[in-house]
């Protein structure tokens, strides 16, 4: 009977355990995550929808995170595989004006000139090609290193650098083509 | 211009700054924090209730003889198309039990609104007249349902809210039952689409499919 009550006490010290580990995972990384999404998506609906699906795989998968060190690539990771699947089956592309708008940030927190620059990044980032694109989005909202972001696509660490350096000259060119950020330098 | 590598070096730093400046800038939206944070409890119930699914069907599966001589007998047209249909039931009640609790105040949304966000995207809209207008939209968001930006509607029902859901692509042929413990539904062809109806146990949802079925247009 006591050793009973001591495994119910320590299932519960165990979930208990499990449940403050995954709120404080949240509390950590949904801002990332969501704007990992977002940038990745495109759009501010799809990105909820993939954040809050990556949660979920990640508490029904949470037994198999070793270290929460690992937690934030592990995220990063869910979140790309479910992206991938929703674009397997299905490709919205943001083209029309009516869509364009729907898939901005909610800016209402943010002062004029950075919701203009949010809404010019968003059309330069949407013009460039996927391959250039994630591994700039994981450099920049996920820090993570060339070696870092090579594991996570599955790409050597040469390749990685050489497409950081080239999406950043062709964001570069976008911008300064169309419509420039302000104070962003011109290299042309 | 700027020519000297100081210069270049320089300037490619002011633009990674002023990039992950911006980037930063998006901000998740109010109330994702709170609904992450549900998830588990979400979760487990939904799990709980596929694990009931589960046994049932086993049960069923027994019966299945018996109900396929029935449906041949009575011609049902509702069928029974197990592998579609688990992951996709599974999916529909998911995302219910997660979108649940901002199913919003009662305020009711017009079919303008509905299909400002639903036709753009979509290629989904409403048509205005006796069928639709007397369903009380008190829900709208896109989501993604079984991987698909999709409309998802809550309107009140006699028991209480019926949920829509409109997919744009077919899931299904002809018509499918689903149900889990709290939830039983609806999942039928359209033209160019899914149309998903679920309600609580005791709500006649078949009215609403009827309703939508006849408001709905399917561009693609």
């Amino acid at each position: 009977m006591a050793a009973k009550e001591i495994t119910d006490k320590s299932v519960i010290v165990k979930a208990a355990s499990k449940r403050q580990r995954y709120e404080g995972l949240v509390k950590e990384f949904y801002n990332d995550i969501y704007r990992y999404a977002y940038w990745l998506s495109k759009s501010r609906q799809l990105a909820e929808d993939l954040t809050q699906e990556t949660f979920m795989r990640a508490w029904r998968a949470f037994d198999s995170l070793q270290s929460d060190a690992a937690a934030k690539a592990w995220l990063f990771t869910i979140l790309r595989r479910e992206n991938a699947r929703l674009y397997e089956k299905f490709r919205p592309e943001l083209d029309d004006i009516d869509d364009y708008e729907s898939g901005l940030p909610d800016s209402r927190h943010l002062e004029p000139e950075q919701q203009m620059e949010v809404r010019l990044l968003h059309k330069a980032m949407a013009s460039l090609e996927p391959e250039y694109r994630e591994p700039l989005i994981l450099q920049v909202i996920g820090g993570f290193s060339g070696d870092e972001i090579a594991s996570l696509l599955n790409l050597n660490n040469n390749t990685v650098m050489t497409r950081l350096f080239r999406a950043r000259n062709k964001l570069k060119a976008i911008l300064d083509t169309n419509n420039p950020l302000p104070d962003s330098p011109n290299d042309e | 211009m700027n020519d000297s590598p100081r210069d270049t070096l320089a300037d490619d730093l002011a633009f990674q700054a002023n990039l992950e400046h911006t980037m930063q800038l998006v901000q998740a939206p109010e109330g994702l924090h709170a609904r992450l944070l549900q998830i588990p409890e979400l979760a487990d119930t939904a799990d709980a209730a596929k694990r009931s699914a589960a046994n049932d069907t086993h049960y069923l599966r027994r019966l299945l003889p018996v109900a396929a001589v029935l449906l041949l007998a009575i011609g049902v047209g509702a069928y029974y198309q197990p592998g579609v249909n688990a992951a996709l039931a599974d999916d529909i009640f998911g995302h219910i039990y997660i979108e649940e609790p901002f199913f919003g105040d009662g305020s009711i949304i017009s079919i303008t609104e509905v299909n400002a966000r639903m036709q753009p995207g979509m290629g989904i809209s409403m048509e205005p007249g006796n069928a639709s207008d007397s369903l009380e939209i008190t829900f709208a968001k896109d989501c993604l349902i079984a991987k698909q930006r999709s409309m998802h509607l809550v309107v009140k029902g006699e028991t209480g809210p019926v949920n829509l859901m409109m997919i744009p692509s077919q899931l299904v042929k002809g018509e499918v039952k689903i149900a889990d413990e709290h939830y039983h539904g609806l999942v039928t062809q359209a033209s160019g689409g899914t149309l998903v109806v679920v309600g609580n146990k005791q709500e006649p949802i078949a009215q609403y499919r009827d309703r939508m079925v006849s408001s709905l247009n399917w561009e693609y």
